[in-house]
């Protein structure tokens, strides 16, 4: 109400001003005004004590002057034509900065109505505090990030685990509950009104349908190509290269079916940028790290407190002892096939709605998992976790130390990955062996 | 229809079946010989063209003093990546090969780096001696490749990049006939036999894994010289899986096997491809659009690759020449 009554005073003042204007420009006065944004938005507000050169076409100077209270600084000017208009950003007060190739502008000034230029500045570039004050979500974002992580990786440790394999078609598991979740929210908004509880329940149904179609496709996967080349006795090496193969069949599959481009859940784009709480946390991001964090609990329950979960922890230890001892392995295996796909498509499904949608997305992310569960100690399903985390931490820690190297955050995780590795080679968690 | 044929005949002589073939020798003598899971044959392909570039574009060097640089550095390349993961057992190094492939892909792309690696574009303008040293047989002319015409240029790339290619697969073949490349066979097949023969088994796949590094090397530079760009778009993960592609379908472990490989395979990378943009062109035959279209059609080729390494491993781990009696593919 207060902001409103404000908004509208200050309204009315521009609306005088305005028409206040034409009676002082008897003569060619350069009216220049300098503004500044303050951090986090909100009305503009004047820049006082700015010195102002102006100088004409030829580059000499024709007229100086210092913005007043209300930041304006009105300077004659001999003639008319072209002028540049410049700043002394030495003379901005702290906090205020103006880019490079700002702070100046050519203005025209004609003959009766003068001219004016305006400077709208926004918050110095790079400052210490500021930054700091950014660690909060830095850190929240990590962990958010390294639990999108960790619900694929756990899948692809748990198959590592019992099988041996590395599943380079991991990510396609996750692709497929990204895009299938996109196309099956499609359907939906067809009908009715986007956003607010109609739309979470769209969307909630669009996950059924999305993560469904992750563990269809990974038992499938199980039934007609790994079990059958398990009874053949092919090897390892060959089976990682036959998902190699088929990572990439899926793939270019899903790019000729669904198309290049990137999307994003219809249901989803209305939230996307509403502030909550000190360290901005939009809904999204919260109902991604709570997904995530309800989906961990599941496994780590499923793990240590179910038959299953012993019988899967026992098929990771010794796939013999543990079918001597009455567990039926094939069995086993095809159920953390069809775990691991489920957790693959709801990882595909929250990655999906932290960036967008597209036929790589899988791909991408990977090497990313590959990282973790080599971080965590291969074939360790906490380690995976622990591996995840460190790694969605090192990511984001990394944007944030080296802001103008963003592009390269991924390479951070990856080398510190391969660092882990000279020095503890069975990761953080795994068991002290030789693995050579 | 010979259009179409022509374009698969010119995919299996041409540049990028000769980087790819390069690639994959150096890759059999890590895979097919030693049994080393190197992930990461784009990383030392991505050195070897960089090495070529760089140079030529930063500090005005001659074209033909770069060769020891792209020895030298595909050498320090492997002793990074196998000093930690050697030791290890054999999927570490895979995983460690592909991610420090990516991590030299992404460190060219960046921005920060403009001015010495050209970021995302990549390295222009640096074939100029090449351009020169056109032999004056070749000069002012195309070869006709069937309905096929070649730009004397790229004739004598693909001149120099199959003398290449002979000399690296004798030297591949004198190799592995000596002791070096008994043991280096026998590491493959029982690594802890080997060690307690006495043999410093470290030491062996060290020089394996510099060996075929090189070779690698010299298919990047081929690559970016046949391209006249160096970019990290040329070094995707990709490289690295179709080279697997092409050592599987010509057969892993024998010295024909890579050059067998990559002009089969780009035989038919180049022929579906004409092929399926003829019938998804407006003219003559055509497929019906939901199955595809001059939009989709060429992504077609990659489904073709995957589908193929997943049949040729399952029921021809041999290759298509192959004999089965040798079968090497299993390491670890």
């Amino acid at each position: 109400m207060i902001r409103k009554l404000v908004r509208a005073l200050l309204a009315a003042c521009a609306l005088f001003a305005l028409f206040a204007e034409p009676a002082h420009a008897d003569d060619n006065i350069l009216q220049v005004r300098v503004q500044h944004t303050p951090e986090g938005g909100g009305k503009k507000q004047p820049v006082e004590g700015v010195a102002i050169t102006v100088t004409d076409a030829a580059g000499t100077v024709v007229g100086e002057g210092v913005t007043d209270a209300s930041g304006v600084a009105k300077i004659s000017v001999p003639a008319a034509g072209d002028f540049t208009v410049t700043i002394d950003p030495d003379t901005l007060p702290d906090g205020i900065g103006v880019s490079d190739g700002e702070n100046s502008r050519t203005v025209k000034v004609t003959d009766g109505l003068g001219g004016n230029a305006n400077f709208n500045l926004g918050a110095a570039p790079q400052e210490k505090d500021s930054k700091l004050s950014l660690l909060p979500r830095t850190l929240f974002n990590g962990i958010r990030f390294g639990l999108v992580i960790a619900i694929m990786s756990v899948g692809l440790s748990l198959i590592y685990g019992t099988t041996g394999l590395s599943n380079f078609a991991h990510g396609e598991t996750v692709t497929i509950g990204a895009v299938m979740t996109a196309v099956a929210s499609g359907w939906f908004t067809l009908s009715s009104a986007r956003g607010g509880w109609g739309g979470l329940l769209q969307l909630s149904a669009a996950v059924v349908i999305g993560v469904s179609c992750a563990v269809a496709f990974s038992g499938a996967l199980e039934l007609v190509l790994w079990r059958p080349m398990r009874r053949r006795g092919i090897g390892l090496t060959s089976m990682m290269i036959v998902s190699i193969g088929l990572a990439m069949l899926v793939r270019f599959v899903i790019q000729m079916r669904y198309g290049s481009q990137p999307k994003s859940y219809a249901q989803f784009a209305s939230q996307r940028n509403i502030n909550l709480g000190p360290i901005g946390v939009t809904p999204r991001d919260l109902t991604t790290a709570v997904i995530a964090l309800i989906a961990l609990c599941a496994v780590a329950y499923l793990l240590m407190r179910t038959r299953t979960g012993k019988a899967i922890r026992a098929v990771s230890d010794n796939p013999d002892l543990a079918s001597t001892t009455g567990i039926n392995t094939e069995r086993i295996i095809l159920k953390v096939w069809l775990l691991g796909g489920a957790l693959a498509g709801l990882g595909g499904v929250t990655f999906g709605l932290d960036e967008q949608v597209s036929w790589n997305m899988g791909t991408k992310i990977l090497l990313l998992m590959f990282a973790a569960i080599t971080l965590g100690g291969l074939g360790r399903p906490f380690g995976a976790l622990v591996g995840s985390l460190a790694v969605g931490l090192f990511v984001q820690l990394w944007a944030w130390l080296f802001g103008d190297y963003t592009d390269l955050k991924t390479m951070g995780a990856l080398m510190a990955m391969i660092l882990v590795l000279l020095f503890r080679p069975q990761g953080i968690l795994g068991k002290k062996e030789r693995v050579g | 229809m010979s259009q179409i044929l022509s374009n698969g005949l010119y995919g299996a002589i041409g540049v990028t079946a000769i980087a790819y073939c390069l690639a994959a020798i150096g890759l059999n003598i890590h895979f097919g010989y030693t049994g080393l899971l190197n992930f990461g044959q784009a990383g030392f392909a991505l050195v070897g063209g960089y090495a070529v570039a760089m140079p030529v574009m930063n500090w005005q060097w001659s074209i033909w003093a770069t060769i020891p640089v792209v020895i030298i550095a595909s050498t320090v390349f492997a002793l990074l990546l196998g000093i930690p993961t050697l030791r290890l057992r054999s999927d570490y190094l895979a995983i460690v090969t592909i991610a420090a492939a990516e991590i030299l892909r992404l460190l060219v792309s960046t921005p920060k780096l403009d001015n010495v690696t050209g970021a995302s574009d990549g390295i222009n303008s640096f074939t100029n001696d090449i351009q020169n040293s056109i032999p004056g047989f070749l000069r002012g002319r195309s070869v006709p490749l069937w309905e096929k015409q070649i730009s004397e240029y790229e004739m004598w790339v693909i001149m120099l990049g199959w003398f290449l290619v002979v000399v690296f697969s004798l030297a591949v073949w004198a190799l592995m006939r000596s002791p070096w490349g008994r043991v280096v066979r026998s590491i493959r097949e029982d690594e802890d036999a080997a060690r307690s023969l006495g043999k410093n088994v470290f030491a062996y796949k060290m020089t394996s894994l510099i060996l075929g590094g090189i070779v690698g090397g010299f298919g990047g530079a081929i690559l970016v010289i046949g391209q006249r760009n160096a970019s990290p778009g040329s070094f995707q993960t990709q490289f690295t899986f179709l080279t697997y592609a092409i050592v599987v379908l010509g057969g892993v472990g024998k010295v024909k096997g890579p050059i067998i490989g990559a002009m089969i395979f780009w035989f038919i990378i180049s022929f579906s491809d004409s092929l399926l943009a003829d019938w998804t062109d407006r003219t003559g035959f055509q497929l019906p659009t939901w199955v595809m279209d001059s939009s989709n059609f060429s992504f077609f080729r990659w489904i073709l690759v995957g589908g193929g390494l997943v049949l040729l491993v399952i029921f021809r781990p041999q290759g298509i020449f192959g004999n089965r009696k040798e079968q090497v593919f299993d390491v670890r």
